[in-house]
C-alpha cells in the first residue's frame, strides 16, 4: 500500500477559500444560501466552506447535514428515507458539499433528498476533490481540485490534506 | 457634481493617493482598526450589474468604517427605462446618502453618476471601461507578495507584467495595466488579434499573440477571465485554440522566472485561463487577492472620505 | 420709413465693402445712408451678410417626442442668424411621399423661418425602394436624403441618382458604411483607452469613394452631409476637379470639437459621425479656408435629457447647434489663424479693422453659411438691390456664451458654458428686425 500526499493543509485551505468565492459568485444574495454537507467526509468540508462564507459575507450561513444512506440506489433496501433539514429549503440556493466526487451516486441520492424537502430555487454541487469515473450524468459546479485517479485507488480527504492510496503489492 | 471620487485608476500613483492607501492596507492587515469615517453616514451600492462578491466586499468595508449601506439594483429601481440614473441618485441624496458605489454594464456610468451626485462616487466597474479598486488591490498584492509590504510600491519599478486574455473587453486590463504602468512596470499585452487594443489603453509597450514568447520573461502574469459568450466562430477566437495558445498551463508555468506571480481577478474559469496545476501552484496568488479585497477597500474609502473632509 | 445699417462692412461677391445698407419695404433698396425717419442700427465693427441657410436641421415633425417644437427650433435658427433651414426627413413617419411632403410644408408655413423640407430618398427610409423622385420634384422637393442612415445599397443609390439627375434634385448622403458604424465615438487610441467601440474615418471615406463613382455614372448632383474625415475631403476635391457636381457640408462641431471630449463620458458629445481627431479637425478648417467646403450645416438634433443623461452607449446621438453655429465656427477658424501666426495678438480685444487673412477667413465662413448653401438649393442670396432683405449682422469680435442663451429647450448643446468668439447682433427677415442682441423681437 502506498500513500502519496497531493495537497497539504494550506492547499486545502486555499481551495476552500476559492470555492467559497465561486459559490458567492453563483448566488445573487448571500442570504439565500444554505450549505448542506453530505454525511461522511462532506460535513467538515461544508463547515469549512460555511466558515469562509461567514468571513466574506459577515453573516451566518445555515449549515446542515444530510445522511444519504437511505436514499442511495445501489445499496439495496428500497426503504425511502426522509431528510428533515431543520430550515426552509424552498426558494433557497442549496449548496451540496462533498469531499470526493466519483461515480456520482452519492450526489444523486443527496439530490433526491433535497428535492423532496422543498422547492429549492437552485442546487449547486461543490466538491473538494473530483476524481472522475462518473457513472451518472452529474457535474460539479464548484471544484477544489481535479484529481484524475485509477479506479482501484482510494482518495483520502480531510482538512489537513488529501492523499491518494494505492492498494497493491509492494515491489 | 461630485468633487471627490474614484472613477479611474489614472493619476492614483502620481498623486500619492495610492501610496497612502497601500500604507494603510499594511496597517489594517496587521490588525489596525478602521477609522469610523462613515459613522452616521448612509452609503448606497448602486449595482446595475450583478456581482455578489463585490457587493460583499464593499459592504464589509463600509461597515468596517462604521457606515450603513443599502443595495440598489435594477430590480429594486426601474433604472434606465423609466427612472433615470439621475432620478435614482436624487432620491438617494434626498435620503441622506453621501457615498455611492457604482457598478454597471456601461462604460462611463460612474462618471455620469459623479455629474448628478454631490457626494463621493466610487467606480466598482463600469462596462469594459475601468475598475480602479481592483487595480489598487492588485498593486498592493504584488508589492506585498514581493516584499511583504503593500507600501513598498517602488518595488514594482522595472517589473515586467503580462496581461493575458480578452484585453479588449476587460476593464480590469485597463485599470490594472495603466496603474501598474504608472508605477514603473513594463506591461505587455498578450491576446489573440481580435482582442488586442492600442497598447496605451492598458499602459503597455506592445502586444503579442504568443504567450510562449513572454512567459519566461515576465515577473507577473495577470490572467484575465474569459467570458464564454465572447468565444465563437464569428468572433474569430475559439475555445480550443484559446486554451492551446493562451492558457497558463503547468507546462508553461515551468518556464516562468523564479518568484513570478500569477494573478487573476476571479472567479477563474478552470481549464480555460489556467489549468489545475497552476491553480494549485505556489505562484498562484488569488488567495492574496481575496485576502486584500476588504482591507484595500477599507483603505480606499478611508482615503476618499479624508479627501472629502469627513471627520471620524 | 426704412431700416439702415451703418458703420459695418457688407459681404458682397466675396468682398467686404465698407458701406451703409438701406432697407425699405422688405427689400434692399441701396447702399445709402439714413434718411430722416429711418431706424438706424449702429453696426460699427460688424459685418453684414445674407442671412444664413442651414442645409441640415432636424425639426422632428411629424412624430418624435422632442421637447423642442418646430416653433422653438425656428426661434433658435433665427437667434443663430438662419432664416432658411432644410428639414430632414427622418421623421415618424418619414417624409417619403407627396402627401407627407405637403403636410410638412403646411405645418411649417407659418414659421418665422423658411423651411425647405427634404424628402427621404427611399420609401420608409428603408434603403430598398427609391421614392418617386419626379412626383416629389413636381410637388416642390429640391433635396433628397435618408439622413440618419446612408443609402447603403449601390443599386438603390444608383437608381436614386439617376432619377434625381433627370429631375434636377440634389441627393444628400449621410455617408457612413453601416457595418463599420456601430461604434459610439471615433475609433483609435482614445476609444480603446476608454473602452468604447469606435467608428473609423474609413467608414465614411469608403462610402464617399464608392458613391462618387456612382455619381460619375449618373451625372447627378450629390452632397456629402456632415463630412467628418480628412480623406473624404480629398475625394470631394478630386471629384470636383473631374467636373462632377459634388458638394459637401461640415458641421460647427466637427470644426470646433475633437474626440477627446468623450473622455468626460458626457453623451452630449455623442454624434454621428463622431467627433474626430485633432489632425482631422485641423484639416477640415484648412479645407474651409481654402474654399473646398461648400457649406457649414448644423445637423441640429434636439434630444430630451432622458435620451442624453445616460451612459454613452445607451444615449441618442446628436447635438444642438443653430444658435452657436457662427461663433463656434468662427472660434475654430480664428484659433487656426492664430496658430498660423496670421492674426494680431491684440485682436479681438482691440478690434481695429479686420484685415488680411482674418478678413478673408471671415468672408469664407460667412459665404459657406449663407451664399453657397443657398446656391445648392437653387437660387441666390446676396446683398443686392432688389433682393429680399434677409440678413445677419455679426460682430466678429463679440462673445457668445454657448448653450443657446435660453432659446433651447433641449439641453444637448456641446457648447454649453464655453465662451465663443463672435456674436450675432441683429437678424433681419423680410426687412424687419427679428433678433436683436440675441433676443427675439416679437413680430
Amino acid at each position: 500500500m502506498r500513500r502519496k500526499q497531493i495537497l497539504g493543509r494550506e492547499d486545502v485551505a486555499r481551495s476552500v477559500r476559492r470555492m467559497a468565492h465561486e459559490i458567492i459568485e453563483s448566488a445573487d444574495d448571500l442570504a439565500e444560501i444554505i450549505v448542506v454537507g453530505i454525511e461522511g467526509g462532506g460535513v467538515p468540508v461544508a463547515a469549512a466552506i460555511a466558515g469562509e462564507l461567514r468571513a466574506i459575507g459577515g453573516a451566518e450561513v445555515p449549515l446542515l447535514r444530510l445522511d444519504v444512506t437511505s436514499f442511495r440506489d445501489d445499496r439495496g433496501g428500497g426503504l425511502r428515507g426522509r431528510w428533515e433539514p431543520g430550515c426552509e429549503v424552498t426558494d433557497r440556493v442549496v449548496v451540496l458539499v462533498d469531499d470526493v466526487l466519483c461515480t456520482g451516486r452519492t450526489v444523486r441520492a443527496a439530490l433526491d433528498a433535497v428535492l423532496a424537502a422543498g422547492r429549492a430555487r437552485r442546487v449547486l454541487l461543490a466538491t473538494l476533490v473530483d476524481r472522475g469515473h462518473r457513472e451518472l450524468p452529474i457535474r460539479p459546479d464548484v471544484v477544489g481540485r481535479n484529481l484524475p485517479t485509477a479506479r482501484d485507488e482510494f482518495v483520502e480527504v480531510g482538512l489537513d490534506g488529501v492523499w491518494i492510496v494505492q492498494q497493491g503489492v509492494e515491489q | 457634481m461630485s468633487a471627490v471620487g474614484l472613477l479611474s485608476s489614472d493619476g492614483l500613483a502620481s498623486s500619492g493617493f495610492l501610496e497612502r492607501v497601500a500604507r494603510r492596507v499594511d496597517e489594517l492587515v496587521g490588525g489596525a482598526t478602521a477609522q469610523a469615517r462613515l459613522a452616521g453616514r448612509r452609503s448606497a451600492l448602486l449595482f446595475l450589474e450583478p456581482s455578489t462578491r463585490t457587493v460583499l466586499a464593499f459592504g464589509a468595508a463600509i461597515e468596517a468604517l462604521g457606515g450603513v449601506w443599502v443595495r440598489v439594483d435594477s430590480s429594486t429601481s426601474s433604472l434606465v427605462k423609466q427612472e433615470s440614473l439621475r432620478d435614482t441618485l436624487r432620491v438617494l441624496a434626498a435620503q441622506g446618502t453621501t457615498l455611492v458605489v457604482v457598478r454597471a454594464p456601461w462604460v462611463g456610468t460612474a462618471a455620469l453618476a459623479a455629474r448628478f451626485f454631490d457626494g463621493v462616487v466610487v467606480n466598482a466597474g463600469d462596462g469594459v471601461g475601468e475598475h480602479p479598486s481592483q487595480a489598487v488591490q492588485d498593486a498592493c498584492v504584488i508589492a506585498r507578495a514581493r516584499t511583504g509590504r503593500a507600501a513598498a510600491l517602488e518595488s514594482l519599478q522595472g517589473l515586467r507584467v503580462a496581461i493575458v486574455g480578452d484585453v479588449r473587453h476587460s476593464r480590469v486590463a485597463r485599470s490594472v495595466g495603466r496603474l501598474l504602468a504608472e508605477l514603473g512596470t513594463e506591461i505587455v499585452g498578450v491576446a489573440p488579434r481580435p482582442w488586442q487594443v492600442a497598447p496605451a489603453a492598458i499602459g503597455a509597450v506592445g502586444f503579442t499573440d504568443e504567450l510562449d514568447d513572454v512567459v519566461d520573461e515576465v515577473d507577473v502574469l495577470y490572467m484575465l477571465r474569459i467570458q464564454r459568450e465572447r468565444l465563437g466562430d464569428d468572433i474569430g477566437v475559439d475555445l480550443a485554440e484559446y486554451v492551446e495558445r493562451f492558457q497558463l498551463s503547468g507546462r508553461r508555468l515551468d518556464r516562468v522566472r523564479p518568484g513570478a506571480l500569477v494573478l487573476h481577478p476571479g472567479p477563474v474559469n478552470r481549464g480555460v485561463e489556467l489549468d489545475d496545476v497552476v491553480l494549485a501552484s505556489s505562484a498562484m496568488r488569488d488567495g492574496e487577492q481575496y485576502a486584500l479585497g476588504v482591507p484595500s477597500r477599507v483603505a480606499l474609502l478611508e482615503a476618499l472620505t479624508e479627501e472629502a473632509g469627513w471627520a471620524s | 420709413m426704412g431700416l439702415v445699417i451703418e458703420g459695418a462692412h457688407l459681404l458682397r461677391r466675396g468682398q467686404l465693402i465698407a458701406a451703409p445698407l438701406r432697407i425699405e419695404g422688405g427689400v434692399i433698396v441701396g447702399l445709402d445712408g439714413a434718411r430722416s425717419g429711418d431706424r438706424v442700427l449702429d453696426a460699427r465693427g460688424c459685418v453684414v451678410a445674407p442671412a444664413f441657410v442651414d442645409l441640415h436641421t432636424h425639426l422632428r415633425w411629424p412624430g418624435s417626442s422632442s421637447v423642442d417644437t418646430p416653433e422653438d427650433i425656428a426661434h433658435a435658427a433665427l437667434a443663430g442668424g438662419f432664416t432658411t433651414v432644410v428639414a430632414m426627413a427622418n421623421t415618424d413617419p418619414p417624409v417619403d411621399s407627396v402627401a407627407r411632403y405637403r403636410a410638412a410644408h403646411a405645418r411649417f408655413r407659418e414659421l418665422p423661418v423658411e423651411v425647405v423640407q427634404a424628402a427621404a430618398a427611399t420609401c420608409g427610409r428603408e434603403g430598398t425602394r427609391p421614392v418617386d423622385v419626379a412626383r416629389l420634384r413636381a410637388a416642390g422637393v429640391v433635396l433628397l436624403s435618408d439622413d440618419g442612415d446612408p443609402i447603403a445599397r449601390a443599386d438603390v443609390l444608383l437608381e436614386v441618382l439617376e432619377q434625381a439627375a433627370a429631375a434636377g434634385v440634389v441627393v444628400a448622403q449621410h455617408a457612413s458604411l453601416p457595418e463599420l458604424s456601430r461604434g459610439v465615438m471615433n475609433a483609435g487610441e482614445l476609444a480603446d483607452r476608454l473602452g468604447y467601440e469606435g467608428v473609423p474615418e474609413v467608414a465614411e471615406v469608403a462610402l464617399v469613394a464608392r458613391d462618387i463613382e456612382l455619381v460619375r455614372a449618373s451625372g447627378a448632383r450629390y452632397h456629402v452631409q456632415h463630412l467628418s474625415a480628412r480623406e473624404s475631403m480629398n475625394q470631394v476635391r478630386a471629384a470636383r476637379r473631374d467636373g462632377l457636381r459634388v458638394t459637401c457640408e461640415v458641421t460647427p462641431h466637427h470644426l470646433g470639437l475633437e474626440d477627446r471630449e468623450l473622455a468626460s463620458h458626457d453623451a452630449r458629445f455623442r454624434v454621428n459621425p463622431p467627433l474626430r481627431s485633432r489632425a482631422t479637425r485641423m484639416a477640415l478648417i484648412e479645407a474651409l479656408l481654402a474654399g473646398a467646403i461648400d457649406a457649414v450645416a448644423t445637423d441640429h438634433a434636439p434630444h430630451p435629457s432622458w435620451r442624453k443623461d445616460l451612459p454613452l452607449e445607451l444615449a441618442a446621438p446628436g447635438m444642438l447647434g443653430l444658435v452657436e453655429a457662427f461663433p463656434a465656427s468662427w472660434t475654430a477658424v480664428w484659433e487656426q489663424l492664430a496658430r498660423r501666426g496670421e492674426v494680431s495678438a491684440s485682436w479681438p480685444d482691440d478690434p481695429g479693422a479686420l484685415a488680411g487673412p482674418a478678413a478673408r477667413a471671415l468672408v469664407r465662413l460667412l459665404e459657406v453659411l449663407s451664399v453657397r448653401p443657398r446656391q445648392i438649393l437653387g437660387g441666390s442670396r446676396d446683398l443686392d438691390v432688389g433682393h429680399q432683405a434677409d440678413l445677419v449682422v455679426v460682430d466678429p469680435a463679440g462673445r457668445t456664451l454657448g448653450g443657446g442663451g435660453g432659446v433651447y429647450r433641449s439641453a444637448n448643446s456641446p457648447w454649453q458654458g464655453r465662451e465663443l468668439l463672435g456674436a450675432i447682433r441683429w437678424v433681419v427677415r423680410a426687412g424687419a428686425v427679428v433678433v436683436e442682441e440675441g433676443v427675439r423681437v416679437p413680430a
